[in-house]
Protein backbone atom coordinates (compact mmCIF):
# COMPACT_ATOMS: atom_id res chain seq x y z
CA UNK A 1 0.00 0.00 0.00
CA UNK A 2 1.35 3.42 -0.96
CA UNK A 3 -0.09 6.30 0.97
CA UNK A 4 0.36 10.00 1.37
CA UNK A 5 0.26 11.53 4.82
CA UNK A 6 -0.37 15.27 4.80
CA UNK A 7 -1.45 17.85 2.26
CA UNK A 8 -2.52 16.55 -1.12
CA UNK A 9 0.19 18.30 -3.07
CA UNK A 10 0.56 17.36 -6.72
CA UNK A 11 3.79 15.41 -6.71
CA UNK A 12 4.27 12.99 -9.60
CA UNK A 13 4.07 10.17 -7.03
CA UNK A 14 0.62 11.37 -5.97
CA UNK A 15 -0.93 9.80 -9.08
CA UNK A 16 0.13 6.34 -7.87
CA UNK A 17 -1.10 6.82 -4.31
CA UNK A 18 -3.46 4.17 -2.96
CA UNK A 19 -4.65 6.23 -0.02
CA UNK A 20 -4.30 9.92 0.78
CA UNK A 21 -4.68 10.69 4.50
CA UNK A 22 -5.16 14.41 5.09
CA UNK A 23 -6.57 16.93 7.51
CA UNK A 24 -9.91 18.04 6.10
CA UNK A 25 -9.49 19.58 2.65
CA UNK A 26 -10.94 19.36 -0.84
CA UNK A 27 -9.71 16.09 -2.42
CA UNK A 28 -7.23 16.61 -5.27
CA UNK A 29 -7.74 14.17 -8.15
CA UNK A 30 -4.99 11.58 -8.44
CA UNK A 31 -5.19 9.16 -5.53
CA UNK A 32 -7.32 6.00 -5.50
CA UNK A 33 -8.80 6.57 -2.05
CA UNK A 34 -9.03 9.46 0.38
CA UNK A 35 -9.34 9.60 4.13
CA UNK A 36 -9.86 13.17 5.25
CA UNK A 37 -10.81 14.31 8.71
CA UNK A 38 -10.43 16.56 11.70
CA UNK A 39 -11.06 16.33 15.44
CA UNK A 40 -14.84 16.19 14.90
CA UNK A 41 -15.13 13.53 12.20
CA UNK A 42 -13.79 11.93 9.05
CA UNK A 43 -14.80 11.07 5.50
CA UNK A 44 -13.61 8.17 3.35
CA UNK A 45 -13.95 8.50 -0.41
CA UNK A 46 -13.04 5.92 -3.05
CA UNK A 47 -12.27 7.57 -6.41
CA UNK A 48 -13.76 4.80 -8.56
CA UNK A 49 -16.92 4.38 -6.56
CA UNK A 50 -19.88 6.42 -5.42
CA UNK A 51 -19.46 5.05 -1.92
CA UNK A 52 -18.87 7.56 0.83
CA UNK A 53 -18.23 6.69 4.45
CA UNK A 54 -18.21 9.18 7.24
CA UNK A 55 -18.08 9.03 11.01
CA UNK A 56 -16.45 10.38 14.13
CA UNK A 57 -15.07 9.55 17.60
CA UNK A 58 -13.85 5.95 17.18
CA UNK A 59 -14.75 4.00 14.08
CA UNK A 60 -13.64 1.18 11.80
CA UNK A 61 -13.32 1.36 8.03
CA UNK A 62 -13.14 -1.58 5.68
CA UNK A 63 -10.90 -0.66 2.77
CA UNK A 64 -9.40 -2.69 -0.12
CA UNK A 65 -6.12 -2.75 1.90
CA UNK A 66 -7.66 -4.05 5.11
CA UNK A 67 -9.45 -2.77 8.17
CA UNK A 68 -8.48 0.71 9.41
CA UNK A 69 -9.42 2.29 12.76
CA UNK A 70 -10.11 6.04 12.78
CA UNK A 71 -10.05 8.11 15.96
CA UNK A 72 -11.15 11.75 16.04
CA UNK A 73 -10.46 13.57 19.31
CA UNK A 74 -9.78 16.86 21.03
CA UNK A 75 -7.74 15.37 23.90
CA UNK A 76 -4.62 13.18 23.66
CA UNK A 77 -5.68 9.78 22.39
CA UNK A 78 -6.24 7.12 25.04
CA UNK A 79 -4.08 3.99 24.73
CA UNK A 80 -7.11 1.78 25.39
CA UNK A 81 -8.69 2.94 22.12
CA UNK A 82 -5.59 1.80 20.27
CA UNK A 83 -5.72 -1.47 22.19
CA UNK A 84 -9.36 -1.89 21.11
CA UNK A 85 -8.30 -1.21 17.51
CA UNK A 86 -5.66 -3.92 17.82
CA UNK A 87 -8.23 -6.38 19.17
CA UNK A 88 -10.37 -5.63 16.09
CA UNK A 89 -7.37 -6.74 13.94
CA UNK A 90 -6.89 -3.48 12.05
CA UNK A 91 -3.80 -2.97 9.88
CA UNK A 92 -3.57 0.77 10.58
CA UNK A 93 -4.91 3.27 13.07
CA UNK A 94 -5.38 6.90 12.02
CA UNK A 95 -5.78 9.61 14.67
CA UNK A 96 -7.11 13.10 13.88
CA UNK A 97 -6.62 15.44 16.81
CA UNK A 98 -6.86 19.11 17.61
CA UNK A 99 -4.33 19.92 20.34
CA UNK A 100 -5.10 22.84 22.63
CA UNK A 101 -1.56 23.01 24.04
CA UNK A 102 2.00 22.00 23.23
CA UNK A 103 1.98 19.53 26.13
CA UNK A 104 -1.11 17.81 24.67
CA UNK A 105 0.60 17.60 21.29
CA UNK A 106 3.73 16.02 22.79
CA UNK A 107 1.68 13.68 24.97
CA UNK A 108 -0.28 12.45 21.92
CA UNK A 109 2.92 11.77 20.03
CA UNK A 110 4.38 9.85 22.98
CA UNK A 111 1.21 7.78 23.47
CA UNK A 112 0.95 6.91 19.77
CA UNK A 113 4.61 5.89 19.59
CA UNK A 114 4.44 3.78 22.79
CA UNK A 115 1.13 2.16 21.82
CA UNK A 116 2.38 1.37 18.31
CA UNK A 117 5.31 -0.53 19.79
CA UNK A 118 3.37 -2.26 22.54
CA UNK A 119 0.45 -3.37 20.37
CA UNK A 120 2.48 -3.97 17.20
CA UNK A 121 0.36 -1.64 15.12
CA UNK A 122 1.15 1.21 12.66
CA UNK A 123 -0.35 4.52 13.83
CA UNK A 124 -0.68 7.68 11.75
CA UNK A 125 -1.24 10.78 13.85
CA UNK A 126 -2.42 14.07 12.34
CA UNK A 127 -2.52 16.91 14.85
CA UNK A 128 -3.63 20.46 14.37
CA UNK A 129 -1.86 22.71 16.84
CA UNK A 130 -2.44 26.46 16.45
CA UNK A 131 -3.25 26.04 12.74
CA UNK A 132 -0.05 24.13 12.09
CA UNK A 133 -0.45 20.51 11.08
CA UNK A 134 1.94 17.92 12.46
CA UNK A 135 2.28 14.39 11.11
CA UNK A 136 3.69 11.41 12.95
CA UNK A 137 3.81 7.87 11.64
CA UNK A 138 4.90 5.08 13.97
CA UNK A 139 5.55 1.52 12.84
CA UNK A 140 7.06 -1.06 15.23
CA UNK A 141 10.71 -1.84 14.51
CA UNK A 142 10.93 0.58 11.56
CA UNK A 143 12.53 4.00 11.14
CA UNK A 144 15.97 5.25 12.11
CA UNK A 145 17.77 2.95 14.61
CA UNK A 146 14.61 0.79 14.65
CA UNK A 147 13.07 3.48 16.80
CA UNK A 148 9.58 2.76 15.52
CA UNK A 149 9.28 6.38 14.41
CA UNK A 150 9.09 6.67 10.63
CA UNK A 151 8.02 10.34 10.37
CA UNK A 152 7.62 13.16 12.83
CA UNK A 153 7.31 16.39 10.88
CA UNK A 154 5.14 19.21 9.61
CA UNK A 155 5.73 18.27 5.97
CA UNK A 156 3.85 15.89 3.72
CA UNK A 157 5.30 12.43 3.20
CA UNK A 158 4.76 9.49 0.87
CA UNK A 159 5.08 6.03 2.42
CA UNK A 160 5.18 2.49 1.07
CA UNK A 161 3.96 0.01 3.64
CA UNK A 162 3.63 -3.76 3.33
CA UNK A 163 1.82 -5.72 5.98
CA UNK A 164 2.41 -9.46 6.19
CA UNK A 165 0.22 -11.58 8.38
CA UNK A 166 1.78 -14.79 9.67
CA UNK A 167 0.96 -17.24 12.42
CA UNK A 168 3.26 -15.35 14.77
CA UNK A 169 1.62 -11.99 14.11
CA UNK A 170 1.82 -8.97 11.85
CA UNK A 171 5.07 -7.88 10.20
CA UNK A 172 5.63 -4.50 8.63
CA UNK A 173 7.97 -3.21 6.02
CA UNK A 174 7.98 0.54 5.48
CA UNK A 175 9.78 2.87 3.10
CA UNK A 176 9.32 6.60 3.12
CA UNK A 177 10.36 7.78 -0.34
CA UNK A 178 9.35 11.38 -0.96
CA UNK A 179 8.90 14.43 1.14
CA UNK A 180 7.25 17.61 -0.03
CA UNK B 1 28.03 -26.06 47.63
CA UNK B 2 28.76 -26.25 51.36
CA UNK B 3 32.40 -25.25 50.73
CA UNK B 4 31.17 -22.18 48.83
CA UNK B 5 28.84 -21.21 51.65
CA UNK B 6 31.59 -21.72 54.17
CA UNK B 7 33.96 -19.47 52.19
CA UNK B 8 31.32 -16.74 51.90
CA UNK B 9 30.52 -16.83 55.61
CA UNK B 10 34.27 -16.63 56.28
CA UNK B 11 34.61 -13.49 54.18
CA UNK B 12 31.36 -11.93 55.33
CA UNK B 13 30.91 -12.71 59.05
CA UNK B 14 27.61 -11.64 60.67
CA UNK B 15 29.24 -9.98 63.69
CA UNK B 16 31.16 -7.70 61.33
CA UNK B 17 27.89 -6.62 59.69
CA UNK B 18 26.37 -5.65 63.06
CA UNK B 19 29.40 -3.50 63.76
CA UNK B 20 29.52 -1.96 60.28
CA UNK B 21 25.84 -1.02 60.27
CA UNK B 22 26.60 1.47 63.07
CA UNK B 23 28.68 3.40 60.51
CA UNK B 24 25.76 4.12 58.22
CA UNK B 25 25.44 7.84 57.45
CA UNK B 26 22.77 9.56 59.55
CA UNK B 27 20.02 11.65 57.90
CA UNK B 28 19.86 15.44 58.15
CA UNK B 29 16.88 17.31 59.56
CA UNK B 30 14.51 18.17 56.72
CA UNK B 31 11.06 19.76 56.86
CA UNK B 32 8.38 17.70 55.12
CA UNK B 33 6.00 19.36 52.66
CA UNK B 34 2.44 18.05 52.50
CA UNK B 35 1.50 16.58 49.11
CA UNK B 36 5.12 16.27 48.01
CA UNK B 37 6.98 12.96 48.01
CA UNK B 38 10.75 13.14 47.80
CA UNK B 39 12.50 10.42 45.84
CA UNK B 40 16.20 9.65 45.47
CA UNK B 41 17.24 7.39 42.60
CA UNK B 42 20.68 5.83 42.52
CA UNK B 43 22.82 4.98 39.51
CA UNK B 44 25.97 3.06 40.48
CA UNK B 45 29.11 2.36 38.55
CA UNK B 46 29.89 -1.29 39.21
CA UNK B 47 32.78 -1.51 41.68
CA UNK B 48 32.98 -4.80 43.59
CA UNK B 49 33.76 -4.77 47.31
CA UNK B 50 35.94 -7.10 49.36
CA UNK B 51 34.03 -7.18 52.63
CA UNK B 52 31.05 -5.90 54.58
CA UNK B 53 32.85 -2.68 55.54
CA UNK B 54 33.49 -1.99 51.88
CA UNK B 55 29.81 -2.46 51.12
CA UNK B 56 28.71 -0.06 53.86
CA UNK B 57 31.27 2.48 52.63
CA UNK B 58 29.87 2.11 49.12
CA UNK B 59 26.29 2.70 50.33
CA UNK B 60 27.43 5.65 52.48
CA UNK B 61 28.94 7.32 49.41
CA UNK B 62 25.43 7.62 48.01
CA UNK B 63 23.69 8.39 51.29
CA UNK B 64 25.97 11.39 51.81
CA UNK B 65 24.59 12.88 48.58
CA UNK B 66 21.04 12.81 49.94
CA UNK B 67 21.44 13.76 53.63
CA UNK B 68 20.06 17.30 53.15
CA UNK B 69 17.25 16.12 50.89
CA UNK B 70 15.40 13.85 53.34
CA UNK B 71 14.00 11.36 50.82
CA UNK B 72 10.76 9.49 51.45
CA UNK B 73 11.69 6.87 48.85
CA UNK B 74 15.17 5.69 47.86
CA UNK B 75 15.59 3.37 44.87
CA UNK B 76 18.83 1.43 44.63
CA UNK B 77 19.62 -0.77 41.61
CA UNK B 78 18.82 -4.42 41.03
CA UNK B 79 21.31 -7.24 41.87
CA UNK B 80 22.91 -5.28 44.71
CA UNK B 81 24.52 -8.46 46.05
CA UNK B 82 26.54 -8.74 42.82
CA UNK B 83 28.81 -6.09 44.36
CA UNK B 84 30.08 -8.94 46.56
CA UNK B 85 31.24 -10.97 43.56
CA UNK B 86 34.85 -10.18 44.50
CA UNK B 87 34.45 -12.40 47.57
CA UNK B 88 32.17 -14.79 45.76
CA UNK B 89 34.10 -17.98 44.87
CA UNK B 90 32.78 -17.99 41.31
CA UNK B 91 35.57 -20.38 40.28
CA UNK B 92 33.90 -23.09 42.40
CA UNK B 93 30.57 -22.60 40.67
CA UNK B 94 31.10 -21.57 37.04
CA UNK B 95 31.64 -24.61 34.87
CA UNK B 96 29.47 -26.85 36.99
CA UNK B 97 26.30 -28.21 35.38
CA UNK B 98 23.80 -26.05 37.20
CA UNK B 99 25.98 -23.04 37.95
CA UNK B 100 23.17 -20.46 37.67
CA UNK B 101 21.09 -22.35 40.23
CA UNK B 102 24.19 -22.84 42.39
CA UNK B 103 25.05 -19.12 42.34
CA UNK B 104 21.47 -18.25 43.25
CA UNK B 105 21.42 -20.67 46.17
CA UNK B 106 24.78 -19.62 47.55
CA UNK B 107 24.01 -15.95 47.10
CA UNK B 108 21.40 -16.11 49.87
CA UNK B 109 24.08 -14.96 52.30
CA UNK B 110 25.07 -11.93 50.24
CA UNK B 111 21.42 -11.11 49.55
CA UNK B 112 20.75 -11.23 53.29
CA UNK B 113 23.59 -8.79 53.98
CA UNK B 114 22.07 -6.39 51.43
CA UNK B 115 18.64 -6.78 53.00
CA UNK B 116 19.87 -6.18 56.53
CA UNK B 117 21.82 -3.12 55.41
CA UNK B 118 18.83 -1.64 53.57
CA UNK B 119 16.44 -2.51 56.42
CA UNK B 120 18.68 -0.65 58.86
CA UNK B 121 19.04 2.27 56.45
CA UNK B 122 15.25 2.58 55.96
CA UNK B 123 14.80 2.47 59.75
CA UNK B 124 17.40 5.15 60.52
CA UNK B 125 16.23 7.39 57.67
CA UNK B 126 12.51 6.74 58.30
CA UNK B 127 11.93 6.08 54.60
CA UNK B 128 11.12 3.44 52.01
CA UNK B 129 14.03 1.67 50.32
CA UNK B 130 13.61 -0.28 47.10
CA UNK B 131 16.38 -2.46 45.65
CA UNK B 132 17.02 -5.84 44.11
CA UNK B 133 19.27 -8.83 44.77
CA UNK B 134 19.74 -12.16 43.01
CA UNK B 135 16.79 -13.29 45.17
CA UNK B 136 14.44 -10.71 43.62
CA UNK B 137 13.16 -7.19 44.23
CA UNK B 138 12.89 -6.05 47.85
CA UNK B 139 11.04 -3.24 49.60
CA UNK B 140 11.70 -2.02 53.15
CA UNK B 141 9.70 0.67 54.86
CA UNK B 142 11.02 2.07 58.16
CA UNK B 143 12.89 -1.16 58.88
CA UNK B 144 10.08 -3.53 57.92
CA UNK B 145 9.88 -5.81 54.89
CA UNK B 146 6.96 -4.92 52.61
CA UNK B 147 5.21 -6.48 49.65
CA UNK B 148 5.73 -5.05 46.16
CA UNK B 149 2.64 -2.92 46.70
CA UNK B 150 3.16 -0.37 49.45
CA UNK B 151 0.67 2.16 50.78
CA UNK B 152 1.51 4.96 53.20
CA UNK B 153 -0.42 8.09 54.20
CA UNK B 154 1.30 10.10 51.48
CA UNK B 155 1.49 7.69 48.53
CA UNK B 156 0.78 4.28 47.08
CA UNK B 157 3.71 2.70 45.28
CA UNK B 158 4.29 -0.50 43.31
CA UNK B 159 7.61 -2.15 42.53
CA UNK B 160 7.51 -3.95 39.20
CA UNK B 161 9.93 -5.79 36.94
CA UNK B 162 11.15 -4.31 33.66
CA UNK B 163 8.97 -6.83 31.81
CA UNK B 164 5.81 -5.54 33.50
CA UNK B 165 6.72 -2.03 32.31
CA UNK B 166 5.78 -3.15 28.78
CA UNK B 167 2.28 -4.07 29.78
CA UNK B 168 -0.16 -1.14 29.86
CA UNK B 169 -3.01 -3.36 31.00
CA UNK B 170 -1.19 -4.51 34.15
CA UNK B 171 0.09 -0.99 34.83
CA UNK B 172 -3.41 0.41 34.36
CA UNK B 173 -4.75 -2.02 36.98
CA UNK B 174 -2.18 -0.67 39.42
CA UNK B 175 -3.03 2.97 38.64
CA UNK B 176 -6.77 2.21 38.91
CA UNK B 177 -6.14 0.79 42.39
CA UNK B 178 -4.55 4.08 43.49
CA UNK B 179 -0.87 3.52 42.68
CA UNK B 180 0.76 6.78 41.59
CA UNK B 181 4.45 5.82 41.83
CA UNK B 182 6.01 2.84 40.06
CA UNK B 183 9.60 1.86 40.82
CA UNK B 184 11.88 -0.52 38.96
CA UNK B 185 15.33 -1.35 40.31
CA UNK B 186 17.33 -1.59 37.10
CA UNK B 187 20.62 -3.08 35.91
CA UNK B 188 22.62 -2.04 32.84
CA UNK B 189 22.56 -3.81 29.50
CA UNK B 190 25.24 -4.46 26.89
CA UNK B 191 23.23 -3.33 23.85
CA UNK B 192 21.99 -0.06 25.27
CA UNK B 193 19.54 1.90 23.12
CA UNK B 194 17.95 5.21 24.08
CA UNK B 195 14.79 4.22 22.22
CA UNK B 196 14.46 0.97 24.16
CA UNK B 197 15.00 2.81 27.43
CA UNK B 198 12.34 5.36 26.49
CA UNK B 199 9.87 2.66 25.61
CA UNK B 200 9.76 1.02 29.03
CA UNK B 201 9.29 3.54 31.84
CA UNK B 202 8.98 6.81 29.90
CA UNK B 203 6.41 5.76 27.28
CA UNK B 204 4.23 3.98 29.83
CA UNK B 205 4.35 6.96 32.18
CA UNK B 206 2.73 8.90 29.34
CA UNK B 207 0.26 6.20 28.36
CA UNK B 208 -1.00 5.15 31.78
CA UNK B 209 -0.06 8.14 33.98
CA UNK B 210 2.29 7.64 36.93
CA UNK B 211 5.64 8.75 38.33
CA UNK B 212 8.29 6.25 37.23
CA UNK B 213 11.46 5.69 39.27
CA UNK B 214 14.22 3.80 37.49
CA UNK B 215 17.61 3.07 39.08
CA UNK B 216 20.59 1.47 37.33
CA UNK B 217 24.04 -0.11 37.45
CA UNK B 218 26.56 0.65 34.73
CA UNK B 219 30.25 -0.15 34.17
CA UNK B 220 32.29 -3.29 33.60
CA UNK B 221 30.54 -6.38 34.99
CA UNK B 222 31.83 -9.94 34.46
CA UNK B 223 33.82 -8.80 31.43
CA UNK B 224 30.98 -6.90 29.79
CA UNK B 225 30.44 -3.15 29.47
CA UNK B 226 27.02 -2.25 30.80
CA UNK B 227 25.21 1.00 30.10
CA UNK B 228 22.10 2.41 31.69
CA UNK B 229 20.41 5.69 32.53
CA UNK B 230 18.59 6.28 35.81
CA UNK B 231 15.57 8.56 35.55
CA UNK B 232 12.37 9.83 37.09
CA UNK B 233 9.58 10.00 34.52
CA UNK B 234 6.18 11.69 34.62
CA UNK B 235 3.42 12.52 32.15
CA UNK B 236 4.59 15.31 29.80
CA UNK B 237 2.00 17.95 30.88
CA UNK B 238 3.24 17.87 34.49
CA UNK B 239 6.95 18.12 33.72
CA UNK B 240 8.61 21.55 33.64
CA UNK B 241 10.33 21.13 30.29
CA UNK B 242 7.55 19.04 28.68
CA UNK B 243 9.98 16.19 28.03
CA UNK B 244 8.37 13.61 30.30
CA UNK B 245 11.27 13.58 32.75
CA UNK B 246 11.39 15.12 36.23
CA UNK B 247 15.10 14.33 36.18
CA UNK B 248 17.31 12.08 34.08
CA UNK B 249 20.96 11.11 34.28
CA UNK B 250 22.83 12.88 31.48
CA UNK B 251 25.36 10.04 31.23
CA UNK B 252 24.98 6.30 30.74
CA UNK B 253 27.89 5.64 33.11
CA UNK B 254 29.17 6.82 36.50
CA UNK B 255 27.83 7.26 40.02
CA UNK B 256 24.80 9.54 40.36
CA UNK B 257 22.00 10.26 42.79
CA UNK B 258 18.94 11.84 41.18
CA UNK B 259 16.76 13.84 43.56
CA UNK B 260 13.15 14.54 42.65
CA UNK B 261 10.15 16.11 44.35
CA UNK B 262 6.94 14.42 43.22
CA UNK B 263 3.81 16.56 43.43
CA UNK B 264 1.05 14.09 44.25
CA UNK B 265 -1.74 16.60 43.51
CA UNK B 266 -0.48 17.12 39.97
CA UNK B 267 -0.34 13.40 39.18
CA UNK B 268 -3.79 12.91 40.71
CA UNK B 269 -5.27 15.65 38.49
CA UNK B 270 -3.60 14.13 35.46
CA UNK B 271 -4.91 10.62 36.18
CA UNK B 272 -8.43 11.93 36.74
CA UNK B 273 -8.32 13.89 33.45
CA UNK B 274 -7.25 10.76 31.56
CA UNK B 275 -10.15 8.47 32.41
CA UNK B 276 -11.02 6.20 29.50
CA UNK B 277 -13.62 7.97 27.29
CA UNK B 278 -16.92 6.35 26.34
CA UNK B 279 -17.28 6.46 22.58
CA UNK B 280 -20.27 5.52 20.53
CA UNK B 281 -19.67 3.81 17.21
CA UNK B 282 -20.97 5.78 14.26
CA UNK B 283 -21.22 4.73 10.67
CA UNK B 284 -21.93 6.77 7.56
Amino acid sequence: MRFLLGRQIVLKEFYYTDLAISWIEEPVAGASNYLIGNERGYMYVAANSDELHYGGDFDFLTTPFGKIAVICCTKPVHWQLIHNAKKAEVILTVVFQNASSVSDLLLSKAICWGSSREFNLPIALLVNRADTLQYQFSVPGQGKDHSGLVIDSTTTCMIDMDVSKTESGLFFSVRSFAEG
Amino acid sequence: MSLTRFLISLFLPTFQLQKSLRNLVQPGVVKRVKGVVRAAIVQMEYSPVSNVNGFIELINRFLMKMTDFGPDIVVFPHLMDSFFFRVFPLFLLIGTRHHVKAIKETSRTTSEICERTMAEFSKIWNCTVVFGTTQGHKVYHVGNRQSHLLETKEYKMAVVSRKTLNNSIQLDHLVSSGVRIIATPGFGVVNYSDWDERYHMWAHSQMVGFYGLCSAVSGRFLGKDLKARACVTAPIPITNSFDGYIVKNSSTTGDTVLLAELDMNKIESFVQSRKFPTFHYSKG
